[in-house]
């Protein structure tokens, strides 16, 4: 069987312990018994950080590139072996999974990495104190310190693990990765990597890769302890970033990367011509057939301005035709029919199929497809979409679409492009996150560059800021020697002080 | 105890149940009920497939157009789904004539003359098909807030009445179930007494039938009507609260309205369970009973007697009917022990059951549980939906076609997991025909999800949804 190393401060400890399941059948591990490793696990000195300050972000950079090339897909037998682990577990193709591996390294490259430290936090503030003056000649400066962190994360695609560990790397921070059991393998096989690579370096001292049941509470109590941990970044479903909840106490920041569901508008104005039709017919497969529909930012339900009479709904089935066969034309490396069906989906459709004239279906067998509504609601189980399933919805007017973002919304992927300028501000008032062009909701590239990540800074919020004010006497004077009376803030100031 | 074969017209199904007690049934001989099972699918599919739309839709689909082996009924299985095919937005809009229409098709019943534009609640929609016609829908708990309906009727309450009192017909040398005839035997429901699930059909059929329309032979925790809407509102906010989405949900007027009745019926809630108590002590203590009600509902009925000094309370020789599994909440691991010692029975029959099927099964003295002939049961491949041979012990997804089913299709594809032995292999007991083994699974179990109508457990739904209304006043 499988054995999951437990990575601990740049000790790799293999002793099969404990065996877990995996999400599918035949797909069980063994790990170390963490509660066994808790002392080299936590760092419970702060100033242990102190070292990774001995190095320049340019050293930073020039690790992970070496990091980059290491994961090598052809060489590195951890990651093939995670690989090989992943397509027991996963939702996503073979195919997909192949070129997701083949292509970790490029989170490492030095341009990228540099563009999503500027865009996020600012180097100069990740490097350096930065000073700023004030109009009444008082100064303050600035910096962004690393924080001892635990990451939940989640299993969905390898390049969370690969993420997690470079924004870590970057912020100069203290990581226990908290691996899910639908993708035990691969951050661990990272961290391996590093250590392989560079036993003494601080950053593969400074990243630890542990897997333990979900919801161990003798566990996670032990951990999740403000002398041990200042900061949880937690991915994943409604229960399990719950469940985390529990462990947040003044001293201890949370950081969630909620459950999110995405979807997308599309105005009238693809209905032009034939020509604009096939194209949002091949944006929209695009969206909803990335990596299987097996991410947030994949579309589900899609708000289609056709109208809602005869001809709209008429007008709509035939985007639904060609909605499937765009689907179906997607490329192995970007998306496959699916791996497996869940059974309560699968008997929603076949409900919807027999029992109901509200609802055409295009496809929705293991090869995807549409469900078009003849009405201008969404299925009740639209939630459930998966395995590239979209449900197309008619609208007269985009409004309608508009007012079913709540806060439960991140994508929403537009069409046309001038759509998009118009309804954006109003889209924000209701929750949505992001706005892309249809099309593109899955554009990592891009995702990863605005450094903001479905425009939540996680980075921003995984640095610990720092602030030093500084004033002279002689340019501002003690409050005891300011004019009365005092101002609000002050007064606030005061009202906020520690009992 | 007759010992004479079984009676009845091969061309008219239901009248192996009709006319025949339980040895009857279960020693016709093999050969005999798959000519009977064939007869019976070979008539029903060509009676219902003009009549009942989706039978038409499915056939053709599948490319079925005759019955001529009992494999040939194999595609024809509805899932369960289907019965909750309509959009929720219908209730939540108060569109009861296009629930009318939707319902339409799954029944044999003629709908279209019928005007629902009256009712502004689901309770409102099934007073009137109880009202104007034979149709008497029965609703599952939802777990997700969406009812199914399935258009049962006044036929097919009495096969389920029928079956009811199989269950204390004796075969062969069975010790009794119970010690009082039927037609004087107490029913305890622990839940409601009116209402649309299957349970409160069965108590309005039982008392149709057997108590010359007298109810006062029955007694139930709770004398009022499980309200369908509030069952459907309760189940809303579970889902709403496990996806975090609480604050959104919108209440219906017409169930706000209700307030008041809901708030009264909730401050008498403690009166009631002294009652019930007080009535089963004074009136029934030492008698044969049968007693109905989910896992829960009993070990709370158990937790509460035990409360008031109360145990022993029946004649061991009483028949206790513990449906639907624990719904969800971790009992104690003696709660088996605490529910026998309160009742006073020995212990709890193990049965195996659906609301599709009008009987249930117990189990035979080796643990297994024998389908009656007019259940024709189907193995399928749970991944391709490939029917296994009908013969030998299979694995996979149970499908089944209750012959007793006239006004609507009575084949199902049920989400249960189970190893069947054909009736060429037979089980040792005495009985004749194919039996489902011990330790039936459900697929969507791992996956979370629940998609079978349960015959209780929707109380608590109940009162989740009737605290919400009574703290979001208007």
């Amino acid at each position: 069987m499988l054995n999951v190393p437990l990575i601990a401060h740049g000790h790799i400890i293999e002793d099969p312990d404990l065996e877990f399941g995996g999400r599918r059948e035949g797909t069980r591990f063994t790990t170390p018994d963490v509660s066994r490793h808790l002392d080299k696990l936590l760092v419970s000195s702060p100033s242990s950080l102190r070292e990774l300050y001995n190095i320049a972000f340019e050293e930073i950079l020039d690790y992970l590139g070496d990091l980059g090339s290491a994961l090598n897909f052809a060489r590195n037998t951890h990651m093939q072996q995670a690989y090989e682990m992943s397509v027991q577990t996963s939702g996503l193709g073979a195919s997909i999974l192949r070129k997701l591996y083949e292509n970790t390294g490029l989170v490492y490259t030095r341009e990228n990495l540099r563009t999503i430290a500027e865009n996020s936090v600012g180097v100069e503030y990740l490097e350096n104190w930065v000073e700023e003056k004030l109009p009444n000649g008082a100064s303050y400066a600035i910096r962004a310190f690393g924080a001892r962190t635990a990451h939940i994360i989640a299993g969905n695609v390898p390049s969370v693990s690969a993420l997690t560990i470079a924004r870590n790397a970057l912020l100069r921070s203290d990581a226990i990765i908290k691996t899910p059991s639908n993708d035990p393998l691969t951050a661990a096989a990272i961290a391996r990597t590093m250590i392989e690579m560079a036993p003494d370096h601080p950053i593969s001292r400074h990243t630890s890769v542990a897997y333990w049941k979900g919801g161990d509470l003798a566990l996670e109590d032990a951990i999740y302890q403000p002398k041990n941990i200042e900061k949880i970044v937690a991915w994943g479903g409604f229960n399990s970033v719950k469940h985390i909840t529990r462990y947040i106490q003044p001293g201890i920041d949370l950081i969630t990367l909620d459950p999110k569901l995405s979807s997308t508008i599309v105005g009238k104005d693809a209905f032009a011509s034939a020509e604009s039709l096939a194209e949002v017919a091949e944006r929209i497969a695009n969206d909803v057939g990335n990596h299987n529909q097996e991410g947030c930012v994949n579309a589900r339900v899609v708000y289609v301005q056709s109208g809602t009479d005869a001809d709209g709904v008429k007008r709509l089935n035939e985007l639904g035709r060609k909605v499937f066969d765009a689907i179906q034309a997607l490329p192995p490396h970007q998306s496959t029919a699916a791996v497996r069906m869940d059974h309560e989906f699968v008997d929603e459709i076949a409900g919807i199929k027999l029992g109901s004239m509200d609802y055409n279906v295009y496809g929705c067998g293991p090869e995807g497809g549409a469900i078009v509504s003849q009405i201008s609601e969404p299925v009740d189980f639209s939630r459930l979409l998966a395995n590239r399933v979209c449900n197309l919805v008619p609208i007269d007017d985009v409004r309608t679409a508009v007012q079913s973002i709540n806060a439960y919304t991140q994508t929403i992927g537009v069409y046309p492009e001038a759509l998009k300028a118009q309804i954006r501000d109003e889209m924000a008032l209701y929750g949505c996150q992001r706005v892309v062009s249809l099309g593109y909701a899955s554009n990592a590239v891009v995702m990863s560059a605005t450094g903001v990540q479905d425009a939540i800074e996680p980075m921003r919020r995984m640095c610990k800021w720092v602030v030093d004010e500084s004033c002279d006497p002689a340019v501002v004077p003690l409050p005891s020697r300011a004019p009365a009376p005092a101002s609000a803030a002050e007064q606030e100031h005061c009202a906020r002080r520690p009992r | 105890m007759s010992s004479s074969a079984a009676q009845y017209d091969i061309e008219r199904p239901e009248t192996l149940l009709d006319n025949n007690d339980v040895e009857q049934i279960y020693t016709l001989p093999l050969e005999q009920q798959y000519a009977y099972q064939l007869a019976g699918l070979k008539k029903r599919f060509a009676e219902q497939v003009d009549q009942i739309a989706i039978v038409k839709k499915l056939a053709d689909e599948q490319g079925v157009t005759a019955i001529e082996r009992i494999e040939d009924a194999a595609p024809l299985l509805l899932q369960h789904s289907v019965y909750k095919s309509y959009p929720l937005s219908i209730i939540e809009k108060g569109q009861f004539g296009r629930l009318t229409r939707w319902l339409d098709n799954l029944s044999a019943h003629d709908l279209s003359g019928l005007d629902a534009s009256s009712c502004s609640c689901i309770d409102d929609w099934i007073d009137l098909l109880d009202d104007n016609t034979d149709i008497r829908v029965i609703h599952s708990t939802g777990t997700s807030g969406k009812l199914s309906f399935l258009p049962r009727s006044v036929i097919e309450v009495d096969s389920m009445v029928r079956g009811w009192k199989m269950i204390f017909d004796r075969f062969q040398d069975d010790p009794p179930r119970v010690s009082t005839p039927v037609e004087q035997l107490p029913v305890i429901y622990l839940a409601y007494r009116a209402g649309a699930m299957a349970h409160h059909r069965l108590l309005d059929g039982i008392a149709r039938i057997y108590y010359n329309g007298d109810s006062s032979n029955i007694f139930t925790l709770n004398s009022g009507r499980l309200s369908a809407d509030a069952v459907s509102l309760g189940g809303r906010l579970k889902a709403a609260e496990a996806k975090g989405e609480r604050g959104m949900l919108q209440i219906a007027p017409s169930l706000m309205a209700r307030r008041e009745a809901f708030l009264k019926e909730q401050e008498e809630a403690p009166r009631r369970m002294d009652t019930f108590f007080d009535a089963m002590n004074a009136r029934l203590r030492g008698n044969s009973v049968c007693i109905m009600g989910s896992v829960p509902q009993l070990y709370d009925a158990a937790v509460e007697g035990q409360k008031r000094g109360i145990d022993n309370l029946f004649d061991p020789v009483s028949f206790v009917m513990a449906g639907g599994g624990n719904k969800g909440r971790v009992l104690p691991s003696g709660w088996r022990k605490e529910v026998t010692r309160f009742l006073g029975v020995p212990k709890l029959d193990d049965g195996y059951g659906m609301s599709e099927v009008v009987a249930s099964m117990r189990a035979c003295p080796n643990g297994n549980y024998h389908l009656f002939p007019f259940v024709v049961p189907f193995v399928l491949d749970p991944k391709s939906g490939a029917p296994a041979p009908r013969t030998g012990t299979q694995t996979g997804r149970l499908g089944v076609f209750d012959l007793n089913a006239r006004s609507y299709w009575g084949g199902f594809l049920t989400g249960d997991k189970v190893t069947v032995t054909f009736g060429d292999q037979p089980c040792g007991c005495g009985r004749v025909g194919t039996y489902v083994h011990p330790g039936v699974t459900r697929f969507t179990e791992a996956e979370g999800g629940d998609d079978k109508i349960t015959c209780a457990g929707a109380p608590d739904a109940h009162d989740n949804a009737v605290d919400f209304i009574l703290n979001n006043s208007l």
